[in-house]
């Protein structure tokens, strides 16, 4: 039987990409194939009789891959493979590598092809990140903070996948004429938006994070006390029902929200 | 009376939310919007929740009454004039800054600015139009705004209004006239009506004169245009009696003869919806009561010069509210006014608030296990039935037959009564079919459409396409196979099968206290499939 060979590679965009180039580039066989990314939530429980390929990330051959998928397959599944990239799911180089074989060999169709088993991941994969970011955008938070004598919105979060990108995107839009932070805190990472400009992330160092947690409950409570009067008055006693409360809005979601504070 | 005019900005907060909570329609849906330079919001065309309060129930608006004194003594509510209750009045300024603070910081979506009635009906709405006009144009709020028609408004008021909101409602209150009449005597329905029927067609001369403004018809009109119906708008309501007539006719017919053209198998529909024909007369009333000459309210936007047209004249649409339980309507009832209103109002959403009792009101029922929330609930499926699946009310019930059946969902009351239909082919089955299968709700019959492009389908695939198979199976065959081989399908058979599912459900219910627990689902949760 032939030996199974496995890519390793980091939890890195383009590590990823290289890792899915490299393979592709092999011709060993798809099936014989599996990539590994290096994270904590993956078990790393090395295979006998299985080759180990160690990849060195390489930009270009990111941007190849990228701009092929682009090309040959669809716009679609762009956004998928780089959603899944961004998420937590151990598999996911292995799933991004085989969902674009797949895509070379389907066209455009990949994406609805709900019957092939890595495309059906891939779309879970890709449910699961965007379902993610969408609460963000509905369970963010501002508070009107100080900020270099500048009043701010300022929100932390702290997301399992990548989401900062959609979530600064959609407050850039909507909150036009105002200065805002989002600060990503598992990811160490920032958004700053001034009025009327674009957004631009900032990775940031330990004590900028520091910094910036410092920050949360430092605004006033005038319209946060509000808020939560509302919240209270709003419930239909008659109808109450905190088992529906939670299935709609998860518990580690509240930990930044005004209302359960 | 308790006059809390002295209250502070918390307290009155309290109050007018307080008054409000009972109005269900909470949803920031029907319009998408950009952002624009200088003004704060935008809208997105599914909504966006913001919260979650403790009765499980989405918060996507701030709801708020501007004020909760009334001068008229609506028996079911809160806030009649002859009820001792806390009274608060917000001002405009109020309104606008709390909507502009919670919405910075992304509490809310936007605004419902509801309230019960001030010396006049027009007095009131004029104090609705002051508040957006102030949020629109001082505040530059851009986001979603729902604001009532208050009922006997004059019409100046009710179209300036529509400038400034994206939705628009004006509540039924109660399924039947004489419902109305009994329980809420200071209205009537054509007061009701009327100001419906005016944003109708003022949207409708809108969309022709302005475009969408990124606003998106109703699922009810893109069913109906699916199906090859009559579709809901304006234009054919205003083209006089004649063509009511003809289309109320049809409503009854029109369903049927799109079914039954339908490869596939759903051939024998007719004979459930043909019970409306014989014995309908009285109930069919109700929904026939819905016309109104067609001079009314028709007179057309007047006030082009005055305003920004840049969000379109109500582009979210306008929906209603009906509550249940208090009257004694039979479901039929109530489904056949919701399709009445659907059909020739074009409303993008009727919604359904199971009664409370908040008046302990003795020529009211008293409810003792609670508001009658399974109802509602089924009412709700029912409903996604209509606007989604293609339905008709007659063909979920029937004069004879006019209530749900508590112990199953309208989808498979429906499939169990017409078992000649099945099983249904599910590689070869089209769109419409599949959507009559229990268990196939319409993202999984879209799924299916598209993933068997590019191969067959086996029973393996379908769980993952998000049906329900536990309920599926006995209605579908997969290239040519059931699930179950053995499986004798009678409806007796299935019947108890799928009974007992929700008897199960409904033991836990008993059990946990927590009643109705799945059953309160709203607005977004509610799925017939
Ligand atoms: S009009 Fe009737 S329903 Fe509205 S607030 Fe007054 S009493 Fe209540």
């Amino acid at each position: 039987m032939k030996e199974m060979r496995i890519y390793r590679c980091d939890d890195t965009p383009e590590s990823i990409f290289t890792a899915v180039y490299d393979a592709g580039k092999s011709a060993y066989g798809h099936d014989h194939i599996r990539l590994e990314v290096n994270m904590p939530e993956a078990e790393q429980n090395y295979t006998l009789f299985s080759e180990y390929v160690d990849v060195m990330p390489d930009a270009d051959k990111m941007t190849k891959v990228l701009r092929t998928v682009r090309r040959q397959i669809s716009q679609q599944a762009y956004e998928y493979i780089m959603v899944a990239a961004g998420s937590r799911q151990p598999d996911k180089a292995d799933v991004i590598y085989h969902f674009i074989v797949y895509g070379f060999a389907l066209g455009s169709k990949v994406t609805e092809a709900l019957h092939i088993p890595c495309v059906q991941r891939m779309f879970e994969i890709y449910r699961k990140a965007r379902n993610e970011a969408h609460y963000f955008l509905e369970f963010i938070r501002f508070e009107e903070i100080s900020w270099q004598d500048h009043p701010v919105l300022y929100a932390v979060i702290e997301p399992e996948n990548e989401v900062i990108d959609m979530v600064a995107d959609h407050f850039t839009d909507r909150l036009n004429p105002e200065w805002f932070i989002v600060y990503d805190k598992s990811h160490a990472k920032a958004a700053f938006h001034n009025p009327g400009r674009r957004w631009y992330l900032r990775k940031l160092e330990p004590e900028e994070c520091r910094a910036l947690d410092e920050l949360e409950h430092s605004g006033g409570q005038e319209y946060a006390d509000l808020w939560k009067a509302f919240f209270d008055s709003i419930a239909i006693q008659e109808r109450e029902n905190a088992g529906l409360q939670r299935t709609n809005l998860p518990l580690h979601y509240r930990k930044h929200m005004t209302e359960f504070h | 009376m308790i006059f809390a005019e002295h209250a502070s900005l918390e307290e009155k907060l309290r109050i007018l939310s307080d008054a409000a909570k009972y109005d269900v329609a909470c949803t920031s849906s029907g319009v998408s919007r950009k952002g624009k330079d200088g003004q704060i919001g935008n809208t997105s065309a599914a909504g966006i929740c913001h919260s979650f309060s403790a009765d499980g129930r989405c918060i996507s608006l701030l709801k708020i009454l501007f004020t909760n004194e009334c001068i008229y003594n609506c028996k079911y509510c809160i806030n009649r004039a002859t009820n001792d209750v806390p009274r608060a009045t917000f001002t405009p300024e109020e309104v606008c800054e709390l909507t502009m603070e919670f919405y910075r910081r992304n509490y809310i979506e936007g605004l419902f600015l509801s309230s019960g009635i001030i010396q006049s009906a027009d007095h009131t709405m004029e104090l609705i139009c002051q508040t957006l006009h102030d949020l629109r144009t001082i505040y530059r709020f851009h986001g979603y705004i729902h604001c009532k028609a208050i009922p006997g408004a004059s019409p100046e008021l009710v179209e300036l209004a529509g400038w400034y909101a994206d939705r628009m409602s004006v509540n039924m209150e109660l399924p039947t006239a004489d419902g109305l009449r009994q329980l809420a005597p200071n209205k009537d329905r054509r007061q009701i009506l009327t100001p419906m029927r005016q944003i109708q067609s003022g949207m409708e001369e809108s969309r022709q004169a302005l475009g969408m403004k990124g606003g998106n018809r109703s699922a009810y009109w893109h069913t109906s245009r699916r199906l090859g119906r009559s579709m809901p708008d304006g234009i054919s309501q205003r083209a006089g009696a004649p063509k009511l007539t003809g289309l109320q006719s049809a409503s009854t017919g029109a369903g049927r003869r799109g079914a039954v053209s339908k490869p596939g198998g759903l051939q024998e529909i007719s004979t459930g919806a043909g019970h409306s024909q014989n014995v309908g007369k009285d109930i069919m009333k109700e929904a026939d009561d819905l016309y109104l000459p067609s001079s009314a309210g028709t007179a057309g936007l007047t006030q082009w010069r005055h305003h920004d047209t840049d969000r379109g004249f109500v582009p979210a649409g306008q929906s209603t509210q009906m509550i249940i339980g208090a009257g004694g309507e039979s479901d039929y009832e109530i489904m056949s006014v919701s399709e009445a209103l659907y059909q020739r109002f074009d409303l993008k959403r009727v919604f359904y608030s199971a009664f409370i009792n908040v008046n302990q009101d003795a020529s009211l029922p008293a409810l003792e296990s609670g508001p009658p929330l399974r109802r509602e609930h089924r009412l709700y499926q029912a409903d996604f039935l209509l606007r989604y699946y293609g339905f008709e009310a007659g063909e979920l019930l029937s004069p004879s037959r006019p209530n749900f059946n508590v112990f199953l969902d309208p989808k498979c009351d429906w499939a169990l009564g017409h078992m000649e239909s099945f099983p249904v082919e599910i590689n070869t089955a089209d769109y419409d079919t599949l959507l009559r299968v229990p268990g196939i709700g319409v993202k999984s019959a879209g799924r299916i459409v598209k993933a068997r492009r590019t191969g067959a389908l086996d029973y393996s695939h379908l769980k993952k396409m998000g049906v329900v198979l536990k309920r599926a199976v006995y209605f579908i065959t997969c290239n040519g196979r059931m699930m179950y081989d053995f499986l004798k399908v009678d409806e007796d058979f299935i019947t108890r099968r799928l009974v007992g599912e929700e008897k199960e459900l409904q033991r836990y219910y008993q059990q946990s206290q927590i009643r109705y627990q799945q059953l309160s689902l709203f607005d977004f949760a509610v799925d017939a499939n």
